[in-house]
């Protein structure tokens, strides 16, 4: 959900997604023609070791991964796995505004 | 922001877009320095070249030291191979992104300070429709500029505090020499730098500068199966 919406405090990590997810689709469009399905999974804060210091709401990793390989084995070509990467990306076409609307 | 009156950076300013942006802000009453790796690549009266490399840190550092009162700061300089991610030269893949993300960080560092000394101050980065929808024949550059629709994203939250607005615009193509083997439908640069720099003096934090960007933002809602219609 990083690759959509920066939060400075981790501003080289969503960059770094940012220019994962664009990766992603031309992957995906270059190796269509062997076959091979390139996939992205969006997700919100996970119950993992990576954000253990932060005190949020944050999903099972068992449940995101039971969606993704749901996903895999749909031939999903990207995966929307929890609300907050869901909201990011409905807001994505409002632009700035939509995204931070804290901006003034 | 009146951009009468202020001085103002462009790097990559002596063809293409950057030479636009540079005499159109002299018109509008700017003092302008034009950052080039060159200095006597520069052809437009009235403006102040600068030895800029965006690339070497000691080259934007040196720029900061002969500068000073810079309030306006745009970030035009970049690089597109042509380069696929899949099939390319990854010294190619490195250039870019070396060039377009971290050149353009490196540059906004070394001048936030110059920037917070004004009461107003302006950073607009060029970027592109292509920071949100890829072409694999351009995968690097592609994804150099959608890491660089998330520094723009980033830093405008960190540099608002000090007064400093950060803006990007997105364009499709534009007739410059960057993809004068492309065969497409361009808009001239000059049109683009004035809708950029009204844009400025509008404090528009996202400037969507033609039609194919216009069209791209809109279908990014709907993720893979808007943007990539083309996909089984």
């Amino acid at each position: 959900m990083l690759s959509w919406l920066s939060i400075p405090r981790s501003g080289a990590y969503c960059a770094a997604k940012s220019a994962e997810w664009s990766l992603t689709n031309a992957l995906r469009l270059e190796l269509g023609p062997q076959g091979t399905r390139v996939t992205a999974l969006h997700v919100g804060y996970m119950d993992t070791d990576m954000i253990r210091h932060f005190d949020i709401p944050k999903s099972d990793p068992a449940a995101i991964a039971k969606l993704a390989i749901d996903g895999i084995a749909a031939g999903d070509a990207e995966i929307i796995a929890d609300e907050t990467s869901r909201r990011v990306l409905a807001g994505l076409s409002a632009g700035v505004a939509g995204l931070y609307p804290q901006a003034a | 922001m009146d951009i009468t009156g202020k001085t103002a950076l462009v790097t990559g300013a002596n063809r293409g877009l950057g030479r636009q942006l540079v005499a159109q802000l002299c018109d509008r009453g700017a003092k302008v320095y034009a950052g080039v790796r060159n200095p006597q690549s520069v052809d437009l009266e009235g403006v102040t070249p600068i030895a800029l490399d965006i690339t070497d840190p000691t080259s934007v550092a040196t720029a900061v030291d002969a500068t000073g009162d810079v309030s306006i700061l745009i970030n035009n300089a970049g690089i597109s191979t042509g380069t696929s991610l899949l099939t390319g030269d990854l010294a190619n893949i490195r250039l870019e992104f070396d060039t377009n993300f971290f050149g353009t960080l490196s540059v906004i560092r070394a001048f936030a300070p110059q920037l917070g000394a004004h009461e107003g101050s302006a950073v607009l980065n060029i970027l592109s429709g292509l920071s949100w929808i890829s072409f694999p024949q351009a995968g690097a550059y592609c994804a150099s500029k959608s890491a660089s629709w998330s520094l723009t994203n980033a830093l405008r939250q960190e540099l608002a505090p000090q007064g400093t607005r950060v803006s990007a615009l997105h364009v499709g193509y534009m007739d410059t020499d960057m993809v004068r083997r492309i065969e497409a439908p361009k808009a001239d640069p000059a049109d683009i730098a004035r809708i950029a720099l009204d844009g400025i003096e509008a404090d528009t934090y996202e400037i969507i500068a033609d039609e194919p960007a216009r069209a791209v933002l809109a279908r990014l809602s709907g993720g893979v199966a808007a943007l990539y219609p083309q996909l089984p």
